[in-house]
């Protein structure tokens, strides 16, 4: 009898029950990948607020044995579901209710001032939104050369949606048109933007001049009244939500918590939007986000696919927003500085800085911050947009 | 897979393109609108102001 023959009620044991007999290389790969994502997000500071929970939702998920993940199900025995799969299936695959509740954070922490003092930037806000689409048909493209890795409809609007930059739109939208892929998404869409200084300015460079990126701007915008900032809000939500009724979880949401901050009169509300509503939702988030990729899902050449048709319609978007900067600038009565456009993606308030900081590098005197804010804020509203959009043609309430 | 049927898909394209824009363009002419309603009665309030001033 050998040593494995003696030991074998030990060794079964050791085998069902402890994890290291159950981990294989695709969930040591996801573990890895995870402590990346945990990794850039403390020495990097790469979006730490939402890649550092992404990462550990990712190892927690791909822990062999766990549990974690396991989502309650009818006749399923009491303290069997994991609370990682408790989030997944009501926050985001069943309900889909994190990402309102983090795009109502995101309104009460908005400041829409410049984008009300400058409106032209809503126009610019959508030219960036032109990249979702792009993306939409080069997923559908994927099936003619490669039948067996190609997306469906939906799989490919919630690949376009990555193009908006805006973590909560690429979620919700995908949450309920392509819940398989949300976690590749939603995870392309928070690193993209995090990359946004990586990304931008090359294409920014390619598509302008240096005499154009030193266009000099004003650097105030208007005064902006009280009462203005309060009917803006209103006025926008009934305008987007009567014109497409699907995008109003987001669109509402983002504009009333918006209401909150602006009214003056529920300050303990918009502060607790702003705060602790808003961290306590993106923990439960960014962790579901992390736990909805378990290898099996994961580990598919497909994943690849998305994350390249994503960084596509973020490349598309920017670009298509430069380009519109640029016919806006030859309309403008005023000199207008073409790079505004690639703030058009909502990825907020780092586009912005972006365009600010090569204005200054190429003109000293330009101070271009709060001209960028306004199509910055225009592109979380026209991503919304988009997002409703694509709801409103597979989804009914 | 299905085949893909881009007659759809460039009319999602499209229609999606064209109602970011439209939108966001009635947002722009509404914003505008109501900016230069405010800096009127805001003009008006101080010529008011003045007015009562000289007086």
């Amino acid at each position: 009898m050998n040593w494995f023959e003696t030991h074998e009620g030990v060794m079964k044991i050791l085998g069902v029950q402890v994890g290291f007999g159950n981990l294989d290389l695709p969930h040591i790969i996801m573990i890895l990948v995870g402590l990346g994502f945990i990794t850039l997000a403390i020495k990097k500071e790469w979006e730490p607020y939402e890649l550092l929970p992404i990462g550990a939702g990712m190892i927690l998920a791909n822990l062999p044995l766990t549990g974690l993940t396991s989502q309650p199900e009818p006749g399923m025995a009491p303290g069997m579901a994991g609370v990682l799969g408790i989030i997944l299936k009501y926050g985001l695959y069943t309900w889909t209710i994190l990402p309102q509740f983090i795009f109502f954070g995101i309104g009460a922490l908005t400041d829409f001032s410049p984008l009300i003092a400058n409106p032209k930037a809503f126009l610019l806000g959508a030219a960036a939104q032109v990249g979702i689409y792009s993306s939409f048909l080069g997923a559908l493209a994927v099936g003619i050369f490669v039948p067996e890795w190609g997306f469906s409809i939906k799989e490919a609007c919630s690949i376009g949606i990555i193009g908006g930059a805006d973590g909560p739109t690429t979620i919700y939208t995908t949450g309920l048109l392509a819940p398989d892929i949300m976690g590749i998404t939603a995870t392309a869409a928070y690193s993209y933007m995090a990359m946004v200084a990586i990304i931008q300015p090359p294409i920014i460079n390619f598509l302008t001049s240096k005499a154009e990126r030193s266009v000099f701007m004003k650097p105030m915008l208007r005064p902006v009244s009280k009462a203005e900032r309060i009917l803006f809000p209103i006025v926008a939500m009934l305008i987007i939500i009567l014109l497409i009724p699907k995008s109003a979880p987001l669109v509402g949401f983002l504009l009333l918590g918006n209401l909150f901050r602006e009214a003056g009169v529920v300050e303990r509300l918009s502060q607790t939007a702003q705060n602790e509503l808003i961290n306590i939702i993106t923990i439960l988030l960014m962790l579901g986000i992390g736990a909805s990729m378990p290898a099996e899902k994961v580990m598919d050449p497909r994943t690849l696919l998305v994350l390249f048709l994503g960084l596509a319609a973020f490349c598309v978007g920017t670009g298509a927003g430069v380009f519109f900067g640029k016919i806006m600038s030859k309309f403008s009565k005023e000199p207008f500085n073409p790079m505004l456009g690639a703030a058009g993606v909502s990825a907020v308030p780092m586009s912005a800085r972006i365009v600010h900081h090569m204005g200054q590098k190429n003109n000293k005197r330009n101070f271009l911050l709060m001209h960028a804010m306004g199509p910055n804020v225009a592109g979380v509203i026209g991503s919304a947009v988009a997002g409703g959009y694509f709801l409103g043609l597979f989804i009914n309430f | 897979m299905q085949p893909v049927d881009w007659g759809q898909a460039f009319s999602i394209v499209a229609g999606g393109i064209v109602a970011v824009f439209f939108i966001m363009s009635i947002l722009a002419i509404t914003t505008h609108l109501m900016g230069k309603i405010f800096a009127n009665s805001a003009k008006k309030k101080e010529a008011a102001q003045s007015g009562e001033a000289k007086s």
